[in-house]
């Protein structure tokens, strides 16, 4: 995969914090589940090496694009995060 | 960018708490191949589930492993079998109109150009057409091992 192809997960919160307004996040054993607007997105990867709570958790671009699009922010998504 | 229609068969077993449930999805999945090299598999039905790597091979386990974590998660947080199978008949559920338009154009793309993938077999779409089922387990019986498997839709 592209080297350049991750975004923190600190962003990817901060973009839903703006584009997903009343979001809700659980952190299951193997996912992140992401639900907005009577939608969820039961498979938001938890990064390598399981979860962290560190800032330093990178996410592949084509999962936060998948994720945006299924939850209908993608438009929005993209104006937070350019190269999405 | 290349948009491929993918069909697969997903068979698994899963363990919950006092159950044990076997998972029978026939589903669809959208196969891309950016610009950059990038093989994605985007899930159609289910829509909620993505899988990505730099072959196209790879990029399928991750999907089916992606899949496979949702229904370990779902055991995971239920305490009955019919609780587990109205997350995952809900998770089954979760499709967008846009995603079942784009697999469709992909499908109408693939039919003109006949164009096929090297490395799936290529079925008839019609002949795998989605659906779920779940079974709670009682009697564990060897039939109930089955593989999966993935094609190209044409």
């Amino acid at each position: 995969m592209s080297s350049n192809g991750t975004i923190p997960l600190s962003v990817i919160w901060a973009m839903l914090d703006h584009c997903a307004k009343g979001y809700t996040r659980k952190l299951r054993t193997h996912n992140w589940s992401i639900s907005y607007n009577g939608k969820t997105y039961p498979s938001f990867p938890l990064g390598e090496h399981g979860a962290r709570k560190t800032s330093t958790v990178r996410i592949e671009i084509g999962h936060v694009r998948r994720m945006a699009r299924f939850l209908g922010i993608l438009d929005c998504a993209k104006g937070q995060i350019p190269n999405l | 960018m290349n948009k491929y229609p993918i069909v697969f068969r997903f068979r698994d077993i899963v363990a919950g708490n006092g159950f044990l449930a076997h998972v029978i999805l026939d589903g669809r999945a959208l196969l891309v191949v950016e610009d950059d090299g990038d093989h994605w598999v985007n899930g159609v039905q289910p829509g909620a589930v993505a899988g990505g790597a730099a072959d196209s091979s790879t990029a399928l386990n991750e999907f089916k492993a992606r899949y496979q974590s949702v229904l370990f998660d779902i055991a995971g947080d239920v305490k009955t079998f019919d609780d587990f199978k109205r997350g995952v008949e809900e998770f089954f559920a979760g499709v967008s109109a846009e995603d079942e338009a784009e697999w469709n154009e992909a499908l109408e793309a693939v039919r003109r150009s006949n164009a096929s993938l090297d490395d799936l077999p290529t079925v008839k779409a019609e002949t795998v057409p989605s659906r779920i089922g779940i079974i709670d387990i009682k009697i564990p019986q060897p039939a109930m091992n089955e593989l999966d498997h993935v094609a190209a839709a044409a």
